[in-house]
């Protein structure tokens, strides 16, 4: 009898507390957490911390190098030839990126063709031609999928680079290109080719609306230099004491 | 018996609030379903109390292997994607009502045969 009254206690006590613990908490709401979202969530944190690691590591190294200047400067050294090698360097990873010079490299090289399957009946021919948003959109997928550089039918992609809609033809840097449409990449071919025909895919989007869409991983894929004119009228450099205070962002 | 139960409910809301008693949410529905057992046993035992069946070990045993295996399902419907906890709630959640169904025949009948015995007597 008194074990009989033990046990009850306990489990009433479990019971009142749980309650009151769920009730606190809940707060009305339904909160299943699916362990998908619950991946999502880890993943998202896990390429945070990555972040946070590789930009401790780019303040690290930036710091071991002004140290080694400054060591350098110290001791009355002539750093003349370091600071040399540096400059060009940096030229050479400017002039790289600027688009003033060929580059080669692994990466993917993309075709993009208007579909040739028969249209529904009263179907937009639109459908299946390949327009300005389609070459944009696969861009910008591929600069998310980590692209260092790009190409349109041979055009570089630069800074000022621009894509419009020109009828039948489609603008790429004041050039007027008909298709096929041949976009090259350099950068993780793999990662690059997976954005594009993966579940969701902008590629696999494509091919179901019936164009043509293939994707290649290639070893040494030519990206030629940016050609056009690139003068520029208005942009002056900024200096310190011209940017008023809480204007910098 | 009553009392002892009122008793442990108020404790226990009591402890629920004193104790800032905080977990991750991934786990509410694990508590859920151990309340659910919990109430499940609890009336349960009042029932086979009433019957005059009870037994301790019986008590005990049954609100641990059901709270473990309310658990698992939860669990493996988590990992597996399917909403499992539905069996759970679906079994304990009729149970309750079943055994309390029980519960109030016991007491209409007693209270009846007292009439009985009163009118009779």
């Amino acid at each position: 009898m008194k074990r009989k009254a033990i046990l009850y206690f306990i489990i009433c006590l479990f019971v009142g507390c749980s309650i009151v613990v769920l009730t606190k908490t809940v707060n009305g709401q339904h909160l299943f957490v699916s362990s998908k979202v619950l991946d999502d969530y880890r993943i998202t944190i896990e390429g945070e911390r990555k972040d946070m690691e590789n930009i401790i590591k780019l303040t690290d190294e930036s710091r071991e190098e002004l140290e080694t200047l400054e060591a350098l400067t110290a001791a009355h050294e002539d750093i003349s030839r370091e600071v040399e090698a540096k400059l060009f360097q940096d030229l050479h990873f400017y002039s790289l990126a600027g688009g003033y010079v060929d580059a080669i490299g692994p990466g993917v090289e993309v075709v993009i063709d208007d579909g040739t399957r028969d249209l529904e009946y009263g179907e937009n021919p639109n459908d299946i031609l390949v327009h300005d948003l389609d070459l944009l959109l696969i861009i910008n997928e591929l600069k998310d999928a980590g692209a260092e550089l790009i190409s349109v039918n041979g055009q570089r992609i630069v800074d000022t680079s621009s894509i419009s809609c020109s009828g039948y033809t489609v603008r790429i840097n004041g050039q007027f290109y008909a298709r096929p449409f041949v976009i090259r990449a350099i950068g993780d071919g793999s990662r690059m080719s997976a954005a594009l025909i993966g579940p969701g895919g902008y590629g696999t989007v494509l091919k179901d609306w019936g164009l043509i869409f293939r994707i290649s991983i290639l070893d040494d894929i030519i990206i030629p230099a940016y050609v056009e004119d690139r003068a520029s009228k208005y942009m002056t450099l900024s200096t310190a004491d011209k940017v008023k205070e809480g204007e910098k962002n | 018996m009553i009392i002892v139960m009122l008793i442990g409910l108020a404790a226990g809301i009591f402890v629920g609030f004193a104790f800032d008693v905080s977990y991750p949410t991934e786990y509410s529905f694990y508590i859920s379903m151990g309340l659910l057992a919990a109430m499940d046993s609890l009336l349960g035992a009042i029932r086979a109390d009433m019957e005059g069946k009870y037994n301790n070990l019986i008590f005990i045993s049954g609100f641990l292997t059901n709270a473990i295996l309310a658990a698992a399902l939860v669990y493996l419907g988590d990992r597996l994607g399917l909403p499992f906890y539905y069996a759970v709630i679906l079994v304990f959640g009729g149970r309750l009502f079943q055994n309390l169904a029980v519960i109030r025949r016991i007491i209409i009948e007693r209270y009846l045969a007292k009439k009985e015995r009163d009118i009779t007597n």
